[in-house]
């Protein structure tokens, strides 16, 4: 009887459901198309100023890759400790993924940036993908910005000074 | 008055196919075109005009007036066509750009004034501020902008932002959401409420001179402002097998940047100092999974249609008005969904004569002969001889015996995800016999063991339109529960429609989510009955 319950009130709330406006429902952005190289990244642990902590990437393909090279670098705050720049890849195969662990070294109490590239044949042609790491430190806070200054009547502006050559 | 006149000039650094910008051929006399230029003193403008096609400006102002020159980057057009496009900073409220000389007094006699705008590139890395950055993005704007122009010379484009910023990254903030106020912005999109996002971050991913990046995002920017995209964007790589309607809006937009560039070799600089990236040429026919499914199919097509390169089967050299006019008429108004099929459709009726060449160009595509604009008679199922075809199916309003549809998550690509996938969602014709209210009932049939299923669906006329997508109940979600069945997995729900043809846009909610998705993972193949009733 229970279920025979629950039954009828779920086609009775079913009737009686209306669809909603399509406002509602925000579809993704329509993004640039992504280089066929997948990074996936990781941190092993929570980072903490002053303690090295491991960044676990994973790279891989849908196409063998091969020659594949894996380089990095990192704002000052952030130190890189093994390897320093780059390292290389064995050749994958389509579908296969390579874990790749990273030490850095946070610096600051803040959120760090991580530059990763990879670079590899796929089809006999170089291509390269490249992300960027969020490590981000219980005080972390957004990055400071430029900063716009008003003018034009409080229109914000951001300035570059040009090259002027005057006549 | 005395005239102050000039030339605009910006830093243009080219890129190579596959080995990043190549700083060494920078060139330094790119005009500053068709942008706002304006004597200022303090905060206040004293006059204002803009340049030319060769970056030249002239302005009149008072003798011994102080004040200096300011470029803005921003280009206005109110005559025919016209346009309002400007490069904004995402991360510092939406400031404009400008480029601004020195102050100084306007003096008793015509002066010059040229205005430079350096890449900042100081040899090994940005050690200046990248000025020109934001006029070359707006140069590339006008490129895509004159080009659709010649297609519809007295085009009103709707006013556009584009927001770059260098601390614009390939990063998603803690939530893996985007945060348009940090930079954090995933990648290179365009968002409809917002505008176009540009990356900028050294040493990572920069678009200021990767002009088909710019166009193939503007390309977006076209279809859903001026014409009509269904597509639910997401991320995408070529080889991926994708829902038809992101399939056909990426292959556009690429194509578009081909076009407009007369350039088929599409170039997105990457890595340390911008020297590597990620490339491929529209015309190289390496598609390993052909079909209307695939955006790179999609942007050869229309790629051959009208460049002036005869390969393969094309032995096209349509005007792009031909495109444009397909895109901005037939594909606008058809009650099918944005795919390749209303596209090639409408290039077949207002090209008769050219059916069985046209039909050739999409063989080699492995698209089946178009003659209607839902793809009846498609063959190519993309390996899948179940839950890919038909692309449509026919629903009669209050027939007893339910349509059955399947969502799957076969698709899936390890680069790219599973959000937007072929058939993830499945897609129902009908047509209420008379306007009034309907109901419209999913009812689950399979569901891989020992998960429940969360049906949902989109009803689209001549664009989506309404939404259904209510939790599964908890007589659904209990899957241990004594007595538990399928059906127990419904979404229903009743509305008010014209007796028009609509389409149900039908899937299992979890296979529309990314494969990592922590929450609600996709659960696999998951089948619906799928009826439409009337009182």
């Amino acid at each position: 009887m229970t279920r025979l319950l629950i039954l009828f009130a779920l086609v009775v709330f079913a009737l009686t459901a209306q669809s909603a406006p399509l406002s509602d429902h925000v579809p993704a952005g329509t993004s640039k198309p992504t280089s066929p190289i997948a990074i996936s990244h990781r941190l092993a642990s929570p980072p903490k100023v002053g303690q090295p902590v491991e960044v676990i990437l994973s790279i891989g393909s849908n196409a063998e890759i091969s020659d594949a090279s894996l380089s990095f670098s990192a704002d000052d705050p952030l130190a890189m400790i093994d390897p320093l720049d780059s390292i290389g890849l064995s050749t994958l195969s389509a579908g296969q993924a390579a874990d790749v662990a990273i030490t850095v070294l946070p610096l600051l109490d803040q959120t760090h940036y991580l530059n990763v590239t990879v670079r590899a044949l796929i089809d006999g042609v170089e291509q390269t993908r490249s992300i960027v790491v969020p490590i981000r430190l219980p005080g972390s806070e957004l990055r400071k910005t430029a900063g716009g200054t008003a003018g034009n009547n409080e229109e914000r502006v951001r300035s570059f000074q040009a090259i002027e050559t005057v006549l | 008055m005395v005239t102050i006149s000039g030339q605009a000039t910006y830093d243009f650094v080219p890129t190579t196919q596959f080995n990043g910008l190549n700083y060494a051929a920078t060139d330094s006399t790119r005009p500053l075109r068709l942008a706002t230029v304006q004597f200022v003193d303090g905060n206040t403008v004293l006059a204002a005009t803009r340049t030319t096609q060769t970056g030249d400006y002239s302005l009149a102002v008072d003798q011994n007036q102080s004040g200096f020159i300011r470029i803005r980057a921003e280009s206005v057009e109110t005559g025919s066509p016209s346009w309002s496009f400007r490069v904004v900073d995402n991360t510092s409220a939406d400031a404009i750009y400008t480029l601004d000389g020195a102050v100084a007094s306007s003096g008793t006699a015509d002066s010059q004034r040229n205005l430079h705008a350096p890449s900042g590139w100081t040899g090994a890395g940005y050690g200046d501020p990248r000025a020109a950055a934001p006029f070359a993005i707006l140069d590339t704007i006008l490129i895509g902008g004159e080009y659709v122009a010649t297609a519809d010379p007295t085009i009103d484009f709707p006013a556009l932002d584009i927001h770059w910023s260098e601390n614009n990254m390939p990063a998603l903030d803690a939530n893996g959401n985007v945060d348009l106020v940090s930079g954090e912005i995933g990648t290179s999109q365009y968002i409809s409420s917002e505008g176009l996002f540009l990356l900028g971050a050294e040493d990572s991913d920069t678009e200021e001179y990767d002009r088909h990046v710019v166009l193939h995002e503007f390309g977006h920017y076209l279809e859903f402002r001026l014409t009509r995209s269904d597509s639910i964007g997401g991320p995408h790589a070529l080889g991926d097998r994708v829902d038809m309607r992101v399939a056909f809006s990426e292959g556009w937009a690429t194509a578009l940047a081909g076009l407009a560039l007369s350039n088929p070799f599409y170039a997105d600089t990457q890595g340390a100092l911008q020297a590597s990236g990620f490339g491929f040429n529209m015309e190289s026919r390496g598609n390993n999974a052909p079909g209307w499914y695939s955006e790179q199919s999609v942007q050869e097509i229309i790629y051959d249609l009208v460049d002036l390169n005869f390969d393969g089967n094309d032995i096209f050299t349509y005007s792009f008005a031909t495109v444009w006019s397909a895109i901005i008429g037939p594909l606008a108004s058809t009650p099918a969904l944005t795919s390749i099929f209303p596209f090639l459709n409408a290039i077949k009726t207002a090209n008769s004569g050219d059916e069985a060449a046209l039909d050739q160009l999409a063989a080699d595509q492995s698209i089946d002969s178009v003659s209607t604009d839902f793809g009846g008679g498609e063959t190519n199922n993309a390996g899948d001889n179940n839950d890919v075809l038909p692309i449509y199916a026919d629903l009669v309003v209050n027939n007893p015996v339910p349509v059955n549809l399947c969502s799957i998550d076969s698709f899936s690509s390890g680069i790219t995800g599973s959000t937007n996938k072929l058939s993830s969602r499945r897609f129902v014709r009908f047509m209420p016999p008379v306007a009034g209210n309907v109901t419209i009932t999913m009812t689950a049939t399979t569901i891989p063991n020992p998960e429940y299923a969360d049906p949902d669906f989109i009803i689209h006329r001549q664009g989506p339109f309404a939404i259904s997508e209510n939790p599964p109940s908890d007589a659904c979600t209990n899957t241990g529960d004594a007595g538990w069945t399928e059906s127990n997995c419904v979404e229903s729900a009743i509305t008010t429609l014209p007796a028009q043809e609509h389409i149900l846009e039908v899937y299992e909610w979890s296979n529309t989510n990314a494969a990592d998705d922590p929450l609600r993972p996709p659960i696999g193949r998951t089948c619906f009955d799928v009826t439409v009733t009337q009182p």
